[in-house]
């Protein structure tokens, strides 16, 4: 009964905050994360994710990810990430959208207490380049910042809050985005952990704005 | 190095082992690490002194006796998070020295300390783990490989 309430109070609590005309919709997000360590320092990921929307009655999007990790010490990692978009549109086909991503990733602990900071940096370009439907390369900064809560070796609760920056939109002023997303991660050992949110996503800036209530599943691989 | 405080000197009383009373001065650097240790008996004679230097991925101790002979000399070698991967320590007075080269796998676990005595291989310990990073085990081999010591360990709820 109290999780259920809490889910509840997520969903009244997000209706109440953006209740200004917006477009709401709700969607779901799973995702399957396999990372290979090649040593201390050096991993490489492969990610696979599926989304939906429409109140989770259409698929969204397909996203693939592939990016090596490197620990630069206690504290800091960067990453590059090469992804493809599938992103289905109004007419049921599918627009590929490409991204190249880096990503700068601080994060600090006290007892159980963790902050995270992540400092990204894309580029995307919607359809190939010899098409005319071709847009883009947008570029883009992300800020997202995390505070976790270790409750023991399996259990880890986090918020987070992510911030999106145009950098050649002038259309679009600022931030254009928001997301904040609490999130309940279990970790079954040194191989296996799954993650389970709930994120808002907050569309700013734009002439037909979106808010996405997104519940979210997803699987980590490591070896 | 609480307090901003770099010197301490701590007085040791001992009442069953009168001898084994002392006074030690302690100086840290501003990071709060050790430079130097000394003892000295209740008569202000000094008995024993340690200093330490740091660099980036080491530090030094060196012990010195009562007429600051240099008795014992330690080094340690630091790797990747600040984790010990070697520890070299030399007795002049026995002219020894004792090396062991400690290494880690991807996961950030201890796996194996390798122990040279003089630059002879002499001893092998190897460490096990869970797949949740707990120690499960360890094991101690001669040079030869033949088992001197073992350990298992397991967790009880």
């Amino acid at each position: 009964m109290r999780i259920h309430s809490i889910f509840f109070f997520f969903i009244i609590f997000s209706k109440s905050f953006f209740c200004n005309g917006q477009q709401k919709d709700f969607g779901t997000w799973s995702y399957f994360n396999t990372q290979v360590k090649w040593n201390e320092k050096i991993s490489f990921c492969s990610s696979e994710h599926f989304l939906r929307y429409e109140n989770a009655s259409e698929w969204w999007m397909f996203l693939h990810d592939l990016s090596v990790t490197q620990k630069l010490n206690n504290h800091w990692s960067h990453e590059l990430h090469v992804r493809l978009v599938e992103h289905r549109k109004t007419n049921n086909t599918f627009e590929d959208r490409s991204l190249f991503y880096y990503c700068l990733n601080g994060n600090w602990t006290k007892n159980k207490f963790s902050l995270g900071v992540r400092s990204r940096w894309q580029t995307m370009a919607y359809g190939n380049h010899w098409d005319d439907a071709y847009k883009g390369p947008f570029y883009y900064h992300r800020l997202k910042i995390v505070l976790g809560y270790q409750i023991n070796y399996h259990l880890k609760v986090s918020f987070s809050d992510e911030l999106f920056q145009p950098l050649n939109r002038p259309e679009r002023k600022g931030i254009d985005q928001y997301r904040i997303a609490p999130m309940i991660s279990y970790r079954r050992n040194k191989h296996y952990s799954f993650d389970f949110f709930y994120q808002i996503q907050h569309q700013t800036a734009r002439i037909n704005p979106y808010t996405y209530f997104i519940l979210g599943t997803g699987v980590n691989f490591t070896f | 190095m609480r307090h901003g405080y770099l010197r301490t000197e701590t007085k040791v009383y001992d009442f069953k082992d009168p001898e084994n009373s002392r006074v030690i001065h302690e100086k840290m650097d501003r990071k709060g690490r050790m430079l130097e240790r000394i003892e000295f008996d209740t008569m202000g004679r000094q008995q024993e002194k340690w200093t330490y230097s740091y660099t980036k991925n080491s530090k030094t101790e060196n012990q010195f006796d009562d007429q600051n002979n240099l008795i014992t000399q330690k080094n340690w070698k630091y790797g990747f998070k600040n984790k010990v991967t070697q520890l070299e320590e030399i007795q002049f007075k026995k002219n020894r020295t004792e090396l062991t080269l400690i290494a880690y796998n991807k996961w950030g676990e201890k796996v194996s300390e390798k122990i040279y005595r003089n630059q002879t291989l002499i001893k092998i310990r190897t460490f096990d783990y869970d797949d949740e990073g707990l120690l499960i085990g360890q094991t101690t081999t001669d040079a030869e490989g033949k088992v001197l010591y073992s350990k298992r360990i397991n967790y009880l709820p």
